[in-house]
């Protein structure tokens, strides 16, 4: 059966993230408080190689089940790594997770144990800033995460097969980014094509949309494209989300249309727990 | 993986990532007093320091009031009758007695439902006693070469499952990262979460255990006493082949691999798994025999396998010593083939097999002298002996009667030699060795082989991504070419419509002037046939020759339209002909050239007076209905011309059509390929991963060609000499 590999540090699956930081990610999206579009994606990152950091750290430290790449586009294509970590591609999560650009105190409400809130600040390490400048060279980035891909599943062919998250408002300014996707997913361990994963954040409005199984009823070609450029959920994906409450079927793919932050999250942390984690 | 209703969706948990950024702030997340304000292990950032397995994450929290160090377990996914299953738990623990206990292996906890605050919500946390220990994992890591410690942990480990079988507990994941060893090498079990009690029989498993532990057999719905057999067996057996071959530990255990020695595969596919070859070929028969026996329980239902407890006597066993174990003392009699001596009589001998490897092993030298071998070696002395008497006694003889015992010495130790099993038995094992490396692909050659194909796939590969773009351009070329043709065609339709609206004024006036015209010369003619010749003769026509000229058809000035002179060659004289109005010409008697003439000049003074009264301009209406025909003219040429416009938009939405079909004609194309494409890589990556085992397998077998060789080697006939007067 495909995608049943074990993830371990002898068999470790790469995540590459694919950041959309063209010129309109700086537009605000909605919910009660308006954030930009940059804002959400770079803090869905943040907190996502967070989880990643403690999902795998074990008595003795952060194990590698993962190796993570961070690839912004935009004005260029390229890492999206901020700090010491600035300009490396694939990183193995134990180096990400030791080294954050910074840590952030950010103030939060959390109940006090009286029924009430007080404010109280939390360390929010962060390796990625929000970055709003340029076109959208989907193509380019995808060929970019091509690249990385290839290179993973010649290093190793046993293992679970790469996962690719591409984080977007919509529409490439380099032509059709289809084939470009095709590319990525027709590459393959032994256990699988590699997985294509698209979030797309769109101040389009209408109807958020989680792991659709159509795309009657997305609001623009765009969502309509990078959900059929999506890779169709591996099955313990789908009962992963099902659990989670998503409601699911044999031809739910990959993608996400204008989903609230949480969502992202979810999201996001679905495409990574590729299977039990040992 | 939990079991639950497919439908129903879970009650969400909180991930390891948000549990740790609570425990930022103890003060406010705890209610319990010995947590609130504890202080956690931090991370190299200063965050609270998680150990997550796949159901929790475990934090180190020191309380503030007590000192106490605790490890809090917090959970990451729902587990249904969480809070039953950890009270049976510990009620069932609580009732062993510790002294009873071959090792403290127990652990002391608390189950606290809405413990902690996680947004805002209360989830539960399991307190529990903090065990200064390692897993067991790191711990061989670094004590795999004391054989002893190995060993001793082993019989530890076996006495663990007999305290848990003993009182109905099965644990439901054992493996390395849940048996801690402790400062002192005893084992502590952690991670209680699937444990199954008698209290908690038909309630369901939780879990199905590490994938490197499991029988393949082991089902989602399993739970019961039986849990842990075939994953105790797995770690007992991995631990006595440690302590047995420490060597094993970095051949088969890779660096931070999820495993002892054997892995999920090992159990589910034997015959092409590196580990269990490995362990099945290993010389010493505590090794292989255990191999083996895991080998044979990896097909049969959990219910059915032996406790690993009832199989072991209960007082420790002895640490082997020496790779050469077991000794002839504990040599298999024959029939429990192979199984070490502690084992036979109680477990059935399983059979083997024939598809995988079977190797007999190489015997290590001689052992055990026959009656043949006992009376070659009191033969030798004896025939040495005779020759030394026969020489010394002088007698002249021939050096061949004197080598004559000697020669029968070393015959009969040829002989004896040959009948020793040993060789034969070392010979079958090398034959059998040599014959399965050869029946190995040559790894080397697999591996160019594999290289090749790739190069070649990749090159075709490529070559196809880069025609797609092209393809796709030649769709766009032909579609803006046929765009242009109909652009081309519009304009130069409009071209010859505008042409046709432009003469339109002078065609009005051409038609009103042809109107006029054919009006004035109907005038005439009406004129003219009113004229009758009968009427008003003129000069020189009298009634005979007008009744003449009215027989042939002449009436009127309209009836003719001139004459011509003739010549009448009988009479040498000019004669005249009347052209008619048809234009044939007519003779009529009496009617000669100057009459002709008359008629003619007669016929032009009528002419001359009717142009002269015809009239000069159309009618109103007249004008009014050449002008309609113009202006209806006109409008159909400029609905012809507004008909273009649409007429191309429809052309252009064809050539789009025709694009956007070749355009999905293509992608599903490209997409098909794209899937056969990863078809292709996944079938290389899956023969790149044969081929590293492949190597491992060709690499050990190699060893065992060595060893076998170097065994042979040591049935020589001088270690048969040795032998038959040592005993080794
Ligand atoms: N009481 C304890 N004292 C010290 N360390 C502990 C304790 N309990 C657990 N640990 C450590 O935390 C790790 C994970 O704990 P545990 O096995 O309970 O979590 P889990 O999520 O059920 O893991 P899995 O099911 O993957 O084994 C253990 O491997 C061990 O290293
Ligand atoms: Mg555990």
């Amino acid at each position: 059966m495909p995608y049943t590999a074990e993830i371990s540090r002898t068999n470790p699956t790469s995540i590459i993230f694919l950041v959309d930081q063209s010129t309109s990610m700086s537009d605000p999206i909605g919910g009660e408080v308006p954030q930009q579009k940059a804002d959400v994606v770079a803090d869905a990152i943040n907190r996502l190689l967070t989880e990643l950091s403690v999902k795998c750290a074990k008595e003795e430290g952060v194990r590698d089940y993962f190796h993570v790449a961070v690839v912004g586009y935009g004005a260029t294509v390229g890492s999206a790594f901020a700090g010491s970590l600035g300009g490396r591609d694939i990183v193995p999560l134990s180096e990400v997770a030791d080294n954050p650009a910074r840590v952030d105190e950010r103030s939060k409400k959390v109940p006090d144990g009286a029924g009430g809130l007080v404010e109280t600040s939390v360390s929010f390490p962060l390796w990625m800033d929000p970055v709003a400048h340029g076109g959208t060279p989907m193509n380019r980035a995808l060929q970019y995460a091509e690249s990385l891909v290839s290179g993973w599943t010649e290093r190793y062919p046993a293992s679970f097969p790469p996962i690719v998250i591409n984080l977007t408002d919509g529409e490439s300014t380099d032509g059709d980014p289809t084939a470009a996707a095709e590319a990525i997913t027709s590459h393959a361990t032994a256990d699988g094509a590699a997985l294509l994963f698209n979030l797309h954040v769109s101040a389009a409005g209408g109807t958020p949309t989680a792991f659709p199984d159509t795309a009657d009823g997305l609001p623009d070609s765009y969502a309509r494209t990078l959900f059929s450029m999506s890779s169709p959920l591996p099955s313990h994906m789908r009962s992963y989300a099902a659990s989670q409450g998503q409601r699911v079927s044999e031809t739910t793919r990959g993608f996400v249309y204008n989903a609230d932050i949480t969502t992202v999250v979810q999201f996001l942390d679905i495409g990574t727990r590729a299977t039990e984690l040992r | 993986m939990s079991v639950r209703s497919p439908t129903a969706p879970q009650p969400q948990f909180p991930s390891g990532a948000a549990y740790a950024e609570a425990l930022q702030h103890t003060q406010l997340c705890f209610r319990h007093p010995e947590l609130k304000g504890a202080r956690p292990d931090l991370t190299k950032l200063g965050l609270p320091r998680a150990i997550s397995g796949a159901f929790a994450s475990v934090f180190s929290l020191t309380s503030a009031t007590s000192g106490q160090r605790y490890a809090v377990k917090c959970f990451t996914r729902y587990v249904p009758d969480q809070e039953r299953r950890y009270q049976a738990i510990s009620a069932r623990l609580a009732r062993l007695d510790r002294a009873e206990l071959s090792q403290p292996w127990n652990l002391g906890f608390e189950y606290l439902p809405d413990a902690i605050s996680v947004g805002q919500q209360r989830y539960p946390v399991l307190k529990m006693e903090w065990i200064e220990a390692v897993t067991l994992s790191s711990w061989l890591d670094d004590n795999h070469a004391d054989r002893f410690a190995v060993d001793r942990l082993a019989d530890r480990f076996a006495a663990l499952t007999r305290d848990l079988s003993q009182h109905e507990i099965a644990h439901g994941d054992l493996q390395h990262g849940n048996l801690l060893v402790a400062g002192d090498d005893t084992l502590r079990l952690v991670d209680y979460d699937g444990m199954y009690v008698p209290d908690l029989a038909g309630l369901g498993g939780t879990e199905r255990g590490h994938r490197n532990y499991q029988s393949p057999l082991r089902g989602n719905d399993d739970f019961g006493v039986e849990l842990d057999r075939f994953s105790a067996w797995v770690i007992f057996m991995s631990l006595k082949a440690i302590a047995t071959d420490p060597t094993l530990w970095n051949r088969l255990h890779q660096p931070s691999g999820e495993f002892l020695l054997l892995t999920e595969e090992d159990f589910s596919s034997p015959g092409g798994s590196t580990g269990l070859q490995t362990l099945l070929a290993h010389p010493d028969q505590l090794v292989s025999g255990l191999a083996d026996r895991v080998r044979s329980l990896a097909f049969q239902p959990l219910e059915l396998l032996p406790p690993l407890s009832d199989t072991i006597p209960k007082q420790r066993t002895a640490p082997t010593v020496t790779t050469t174990s077991p000794g002839p003392a504990a040599a298999p009699a024959g029939g429990a083939g192979g199984l070490p001596g502690w084992m036979t009589g109680h477990v059935p001998s399983p059979a083997r097999p024939t598809s995988t490897a079977t190797v007999s092993t190489s015997p290590d030298g001689f052992r055990g002298r026959t009656a043949l071998d006992v009376a070659t070696a009191l033969l030798w002395p004896l025939l040495l002996a005779m020759t030394g008497v026969l020489l010394m006694a002088g007698l002249p003889m021939p050096t061949a009667v004197a080598g004559a015992p000697v020669a029968a010495a070393l015959l009969l130790t040829a002989f004896a030699r040959s009948r020793r099993v040993e060789r034969a038995q070392a010979r079958a094992a090398l034959a059998g060795l040599t014959q399965q490396l050869g029946r190995l692909d040559e790894p080397v050659k697999a591996a160019e082989k594999l290289r090749k194909e790739k190069e070649k796939f990749e090159a075709t590969e490529s070559e196809r991504s880069a025609a797609h773009p092209k393809e796709q351009d030649k769709l766009t070329a032909r579609y803006h070419a046929e765009l242009k043709e109909a652009e081309q065609r519009k304009v130069r339709k409009q071209r010859e419509i505008d042409k046709k609206i432009g003469k339109l004024a002078e065609d009005l006036s051409k038609a009103l002037l042809k109107a006029l015209t054919d009006k004035q010369n109907a005038y005439v003619r009406d004129r003219l046939g009113r004229r009758l010749i009968a009427d008003s003769p003129p000069h020189g026509i009298g009634p005979t020759l007008a009744a003449r000229l009215a027989a042939v058809g002449i009436r009127s000035a309209a009836d003719f339209t001139g004459y011509r002179t003739v010549q009448n060659n009988s009479f040498n004289s000019t004669g005249a002909v009347l052209v008619i109005s048809n234009g044939r010409l007519v003779n009529v008697t009496g009617i000669g050239e100057a009459k002709a003439i008359g008629l003619d000049v007669w016929r032009r003074d009528v002419v001359a007076s009717a142009v002269a009264r015809q009239p000069k301009a159309l009618g109103t209406a007249e004008r009014q209905q050449i002008e309609q025909g113009i202006t209806r003219r006109r409008a159909q040429l400029t609905d012809q011309r507004s008909a273009l416009e649409p007429a191309t938009e429809a052309l252009r939405v064809q050539a789009r059509k025709k694009l956007e079909d070749g355009r999905s004609r293509l992608t599903q194309k490209h997409t098909l390929a794209g899937q056969e494409a990863a078809r292709q890589r996944q079938e290389f990556s899956q023969r790149a991963v044969t081929l590293k085992q492949n190597r491992a397998i060709h690499e050990s077998l190699s060893a065992s060609v060595e060893a076998a060789r170097m065994s042979l080697r040591r049935l020589a006939y001088a270690h048969y000499v040795r032998f038959i007067y040592v005993g080794r």
